[in-house]
């Protein structure tokens, strides 16, 4: 495969269109250099939604072979990495996935406001202050898998997205076509049921 | 409602604002009107500190590593599709 020359100004996203319309002039090879760049973090985005090491593995795999397939169509109206995802999203969707997945539901503000605000905890729960390296044990990390699979899949995807792998609330309404706003929204929402989640986890120990 | 109220329906009003607020996607105003109330409201500032909390370490998790064989998969697949 072809060496790609340092060039320090291109942006990542240059750098993903040039080797698009590389890949699109025949020079087909060139396709490894884009799968190398995101297999791990479409592996872990498909593992944190699915659950399953096989599932992911089919997402990421699903994901490259139909991008390969429509690369000629892809019009750089997003990066290459949102439309990437968006794919990867999309091939799950289609397919009718074995994992148990959460029931679809709507997950209301009205669940997560304390119902007596006069009933003020005595201050700051421990956890919230003790810092984070500390708090990242297997154990919670176990609890946080469980918990992002048990949100309903609507709110998972957008926690996943933006919380996990970190892309902008922009971002993540095109590659769900959503409006941000809506993002916002089930964001706020699946961090409320998270934050409930380490409650229970950290306060009945 | 005042800025200093602490009703019940003030609280929520916040609450509904808190991820934007962590987010930094809130005009000044909204900003300053949330950092006072949580100033005076240990309720709202617990849910706050909470929420925040839960970001960061949702925000600091490790990457699930893709297993080896898997990465061998795909270079096969590759070779198949495009070498
Ligand atoms: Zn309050």
């Amino acid at each position: 495969m072809t060496k790609e020359k340092n060039q320090p100004q291109m942006t990542i996203q240059e750098n993903d269109f040039k080797l698009v319309d590389a890949i699109n002039a025949g020079h087909s090879e060139l396709f490894y250099n884009l799968v190398k760049k995101y297999e791990q973090p479409l592996f872990n985005f498909g593992f944190r939604v699915c659950g399953e090491i096989r599932d992911a593995e089919e997402m990421v795999q699903d994901a490259f072979l139909n991008a390969y397939e429509h690369l000629d169509g892809f019009r750089k109206e997003s990066t290459f990495k949102n439309w990437l995802f968006r794919i990867a999203i999309n091939a799950c969707m289609k397919k009718k996935r074995k994992t148990k997945s959460a029931p679809e539901r709507e997950l209301s503000l009205d669940d997560f406001i304390p119902e007596d605000m006069d009933n003020i905890p005595d201050g700051l729960p421990e956890w919230a202050t003790r810092p984070i390296d500390q708090l990242l044990t297997d154990e919670l990390g176990e609890i946080i898998k469980q918990g992002v699979l048990s949100l309903p899949e609507k709110y998972r995807l957008v926690f996943v997205l933006r919380d996990i792998e970190g892309f902008s609330s922009d971002d993540t309404g095109k590659i769900l076509n959503i409006s941000t706003s809506n993002v916002k929204v089930r964001l706020h929402r699946a961090r409320l049921y998270m934050r409930e989640k380490l409650k229970e986890y950290f306060e009945n120990d | 409602m005042t800025e200093q109220g602490h009703s019940h329906k003030s609280c929520i009003k916040l609450f509904e604002k808190l991820s934007e607020y962590i987010d930094g996607e809130l005009d000044d105003a909204s900003c300053e009107q949330i950092r006072r109330h949580v100033e005076s409201c240990l309720e709202c500032d617990n849910c706050l500190k909470t929420l925040k909390k839960t970001i960061t370490i949702c925000k600091s998790l490790r990457q699930n590593c893709m297993p080896a064989s898997f990465s061998q998969k795909i270079d096969k697949m590759l070779q198949r599709l495009c070498a």
